[in-house]
């Protein structure tokens, strides 16, 4: 079923629950009851068939079908077409709910995390079928767990972006303190050696001199 | 029901430009209303053109004959499934059913991926509705399904080419447009992310399942039309590179190309301008496919025929797309470039590179070779041929230059693979390769060089494959403790997109052992009196009798041969030609194949005499033909379990319930699958003989077998010039062709009088009044470009290649993309993480 007839989205899910149009609405109050779309057809092609049969006098039989089904998609198309005039006509957008968008983003953090744990355990599998070389394989799984565990602590945050923030930030500070210590004094070859900007990692000149940066 | 019609097409086209501006509009100026409404249009357009569908297909049911289209492509007469696939038989239908297909995948698409890539998504919308705009601007000002008779109604419909009335008809065309159309989900979405410059990598993981699902329908609509040359055509191969098989090539090629490098996008965030690139490239190549065929710019057995307001239509069309496209990429060049490095030229970046390179050459090179007939037409005002032996010359190392990288991709490891695990992974499949050769070589294939390196690489590729099972297993029995079919099971569910890729890998490995057993292919020609034998191979066959019989729908002439095999009967045969009512002047070809794993015996009927009955039989032993079927069932299955959906496979293994997000590429494979299985576009025409029935009783003077390499050489690669087959005049001759046997006993006596090959040459050129009737250009003149075009082509791609790899490479290490993240030492997240991971397991 790709339309419906009004425009109200079901409120979120839990995110293993497969959202389908014609579930009932549970939790928010619906702004209007929704229509099936299959109701819909279902309406349209026994409206159409009946014509046919009583007023048009056809017999059963394959013109009668693709009456049936024409009724099915005029029904159809009357619901997609009304679909596409009511926002115009400002009536309320669907998955405006903030707890929808919550649930939605969620989703998506999760399906990412669920990407990035398979690449894990791909690279470990090659690892140990001597594929990739010891030092590749610490480098690679590195960059994963970090991205996972970024991923994590998302999720587990939830909408709570300002204590994501907070804590990323504080991260950073502690890593950042930490690193002249180990990194020693040279700077990252992206520095201007003489405003000492940090530039892209790919630039040429200096952003804010122009002064040539060091080939990297 | 032609008023009707045509005004829900009037209706499409204004829903389908309105869905792709006020999406276009509402994006730019940030209006989640007119985005709201854009999305709602590209369902009403379905619903539109579904109307459309039904009106043009209540018309065919009611016997509409006011309508031109109905009255040409169908009678009452004609079976009821015959009446409904009438729909898509003829180029007006053909391209309604095209934009219906593509706003149903449209529709299907915008659906799954409504809570997903809020930017994104209004673009994809108005690519995807200017799309549907072109082709409903042809119908509706040019090709109208609906036009009808003013006056004059007809009272009796034509009906369909009888020789169109079966089932690879029925299943081939449909397969190969649900590919087309569905390649341009994947390059909407592409052009979207170029629009919106939303350039991560979401948009390949929106389109990966549904450029494999198109990819799948491509590879099965390929497949399935070899299967029908092979079966009904009766010239005893499979592919004749005739240029609309090559039109569904050249996208295949392509998304092939696409499928492997988004994988490097997806583990390196490298190519991102590459895999833009080639995304354009097969919708582009998908449209000159379609282009092609209907346009008739080309000559070819499935031509609708010349219509050059068409062709305009598209080539302005195909200009647009490509100006736009690439402006975008142009524009957004700065973004687009990676930050990731080349490691090393033995890693598996660098072999998906150059598989890459070589996917493009093939797919250039068989597009230069197919148009240039029309070029040097154009421009040296010279007809042409450019025909299989000149493909084979090219095409033959360029897959097996393929089919090795097939075996080596696996093995190498990404970023970087060092000497000692190379010499690891390589001994078995090296080993496997060696003695391959050795015992072909021992069993006397060496006539065939090309053939025994096939084999050579086909047995190392199935090693790796193999190999990489074993070992996997052996891994993940030591991790998990589980027995060998658990552990088995339980990797390839974890892998699927890894290991469902090697299934299909294998698929592939068995078609190239088909592909390489041409090169062992046996044909002959006989002309047999009743109760006569002839030998071919191991096979013996005994020609009975030749029987005429008729039915309510034909007139059919078969000959009765009993074949045997080391002196044992295997199988009663029954080679004949049909001869529908109406429709003489086309007799269809019935072959008798006896199937076998090692070898087909495969037998056509050519002329005849029914007076004294006479026949003249093509006899050819097709050696491991059938392996080329099998392969693609492998390759069903591969890709089958590359896209299974996780939620799915979670539910079976774990009973977890996945998240929602992963089922939805699902339902759109399924709904690929449905459209493709449930349909059939009869598209290709069916070459037709041009042999009348009674021309054909007068059986023609005896082609001779050619002996000797020359005239062996000579009958290979001069073309029949019957206008209709496309094939030379050893292939040719059994479809009761008698341009070609005058040809054959003219090279016969020439030879005979000592002239050298050359001289038969020149000879065939002065018949002819030109070139046309050579299958290769002769190098001189404007037809050297024939010949250095490829050169150059693969010099130029390979010096791009190696300064692309040289800037990769120059770029220092530490510049990774993900590297610059922060390391997180948080102890309790790592924890968590290491729970969440052994749970995959």
């Amino acid at each position: 079923m790709t339309s419906s007839a009004t425009l109200i989205d079901p409120p979120a899910k839990s995110p293993g629950e497969q959202s389908s149009p014609a579930a009932p609405a549970v939790g928010v109050a619906p702004v209007r009851r929704r229509v099936p779309i299959w109701l819909l057809g279902l309406a349209g092609a026994a409206l159409a068939a009946g014509y046919a049969l009583l007023v048009e006098k056809m017999h059963f039989g394959p013109p009668l079908v693709m009456f049936a089904l024409g009724g099915m998609t005029l029904a159809f198309t009357g619901a997609a077409l009304i679909r596409v005039i009511d926002p115009l006509a400002g009536n309320s957008l669907s998955g405006t709910s903030g707890v929808a968008r919550g649930g939605r983003r969620k989703r998506e953090l999760e399906r990412e995390k669920q990407l990035v744990l398979k690449a894990i355990k791909e690279i470990e599998l090659d690892y140990q079928m001597r594929k990739i070389a010891e030092p590749d394989y610490r480098e690679m799984v590195e960059r994963y767990r970090t991205r996972a565990m970024r991923l994590i602590g998302e999720i587990e945050a939830g909408d709570d972006f300002r204590g994501l923030i907070e804590r990323e930030l504080a991260m950073r500070i502690k890593l950042d303190a930490a690193r002249p210590a180990t990194a020693g004094t040279s700077l990252p070859p992206s520095t201007c050696p003489s405003c000492e900007t940090v530039n892209d990692d790919d630039a040429q000149f200096c952003k804010k001199c122009g002064a040539k940066l060091s080939a990297g | 029901m032609s008023a009707f019609g045509t005004l829900t097409l009037l209706i499409a086209l204004v829903v389908a430009t309105y869905a792709g501006v006020a999406s276009v509009i509402g994006a730019r100026r940030g209006n989640r209303r007119l985005i709201e409404s854009g999305r709602a249009g590209v369902y009403a357009l379905a619903a539109v053109l579904g109307l459309s569908s039904v009106a043009l297909l209540y018309a065919f049911l009611t016997h509409d004959y006011s309508i031109k289209y109905v009255h040409h492509y169908s009678d009452a007469s004609s079976p009821l499934f015959y009446q409904i696939t009438a729909y898509w038989g003829g180029l007006d239908g053909s391209i309604l059913w095209w934009v219906f297909l593509l706003s149903v995948f449209s529709a299907v698409a915008v659906y799954l991926n409504r809570n997903r890539h809020r930017e994104l998504l209004p673009y994809v919308v108005t690519v995807l509705m200017a799309i549907a705009d072109f082709f409903l601007y042809v119908i509706v000002f040019h090709k109208n399904p609906f036009d009808s008779y003013l006056t004059d109604i007809p009272t009796v419909g034509k009906g369909l080419n009888p020789l169109l009335q079966n089932a690879y008809m029925v299943t081939h065309p449909p397969a190969l447009y649900t590919g087309f159309v569905g390649m341009s989900i994947p390059f909407a979405f592409g052009m979207a992310a170029l629009i919106s410059g939303q350039l991560d990598d979401a948009w390949i993981a929106s389109v990966r399942k549904w450029t494999l699902g198109a990819w799948f329908f491509l590879s099965m609509g390929l497949t399935l039309g070899m299967l029908w040359a092979y079966e009904e055509l009766g010239w005893g191969g499979f592919w004749g590179w005739d240029p609309v098989e090559n039109a569904g090539f050249l996208p295949w090629l392509t998304a092939t190309a696409f499928l492997h490098s988004i994988m490097i996008q997806e583990r390196r965030g490298m190519m991102k301008i590459w895999n833009v690139t080639l995304i354009i490239l097969t919708f582009f190549l998908t449209i000159f496919g379609t282009f092609m065929t209907r346009s008739g710019i080309v000559q070819s057995v499935h031509a609708f025929g010349q219509d050059t307001k068409l062709a305009w239509i598209f080539t302005i069309f195909m200009a647009i797309t490509l100006i736009v496209s690439f402006g975008f990429v142009i524009k957004r060049m700065p973004e687009l470039r990676s930050r990731a490095t080349l490691d090393s030229w033995i890693s598996r970046e660098a072999a998906f590179t150059v598989n890459n390179w070589i996917l493009l050459f093939a797919a250039f090179f068989i597009l230069f070779a197919t148009m240039f007939p029309t070029i040097s037409e154009a421009v040296a005002h010279q007809r042409i041929t450019v025909g299989p032996p000149f493909f084979n010359k090219w095409m033959v190392p360029i897959g097996l230059v393929l089919l090795f990288l097939t075996g080596v991709g696996p093995l190498i490891a990404w970023r970087k693979a060092t000497v000692s695990h190379l010499r690891y992974q390589f001994f078995w499949p090296t080993l496997a390769a060696v003695a391959t050769i050795a015992v072909c070589l021992a069993a006397g294939l060496g006539e065939a060089p090309a053939g025994v390196i096939c084999f050579g690489f086909c047995a190392f590729t199935a090693t790796t494959i193999t190999q990489e099972f074993i070992r996997g297993v052996g891994v993940r029995k030591r991790n998990t403790g589980q027995d060998a079919v658990s552990s088995l099971m339980g990797m390839v569910i974890r892998g699927k997109r890894r290991y469902g890729g090697y299934i299909v890998h294998v698929g592939i490995v068995l078609m190239f052992i088909g592909f390489a057993g041409t090169a062992y292919k046996k044909e002959m020609d006989v002309k047999l009196v009743p109760g006569a034998d002839a030998k071919i191979g191991k096979y013996t066959v005994h020609f009975t009798r030749i029987a005429h019989e008729e039915d309510r729908q034909k007139e059919m002439v078969t000959a009765e041969v009993a074949a045997f095999k080391d002196g044992k009967l295997i199988d009663q045969m029954r080679p004949a030609k049909w001869f529908f009512h109406n429709h003489e002047s086309e007799p269809t070809t019935e072959v008798a194949i006896r199937r076998g794993p090692t070898e087909d015996l495969y037998i056509t009927l050519g002329n005849y005499d029914l007076g004294e009955g006479n026949v003249t039989l093509k006899l050819v032993v097709n050696p491991v033909v059938d392996w080329i079927w099998f392969g693609f069932m492998l390759l069903a299955i591969g890709t089958g379990i590359a896209l299974l959906p996780d939620a799915l496979l979670e539910r079976l293994t774990a009973g977890v319930t996945a998240p929602a997000g992963s089922a939805a590429g699902t339902a759109g494979m399924v709904l690929l699958l449905a459209a493709g299985a449930g349909s059939a576009v009869l598209l290709r025409a069916a070459p037709a003989a041009a042999q009348q029935l009674q021309q054909m009783e007068q059986a023609s003077a005896d082609a001779p077998e050619p002996t000797g390499v020359e005239e062996n050489w000579l009958v290979r690669n001069i073309m029949c010039q019957c206008g209709t087959c496309r094939h030379n005049l050893l292939e040719c001759e059994s479809d009761g062709c008698g341009h070609a046997v005058q040809d054959r006993i003219e090279i016969r006596q020439l030879l005979n009088q000592g002239r050298t090959r050359e001289q038969v040459i020149q000879y065939f050129i002065k018949k002819y009044g030109s070139q046309v009737a050579l299958a290769s250009p002769i190098d001189r003149g404007f037809n050297r470009l024939a010949w250095l075009f490829p050169y150059s082509l693969g010099v130029v791609g390979a010096v791009g290649l190696g300064y692309g790899a040289y800037r990769l490479g120059k770029r220092s290490p530490a510049h990774g993309s993900l590297t610059s993240e922060p390391q997180i030492s948080d102890g309790e997240l790592s924890d968590k993480l290491d729970d969440e991971l052994r749970n995959l397991d």
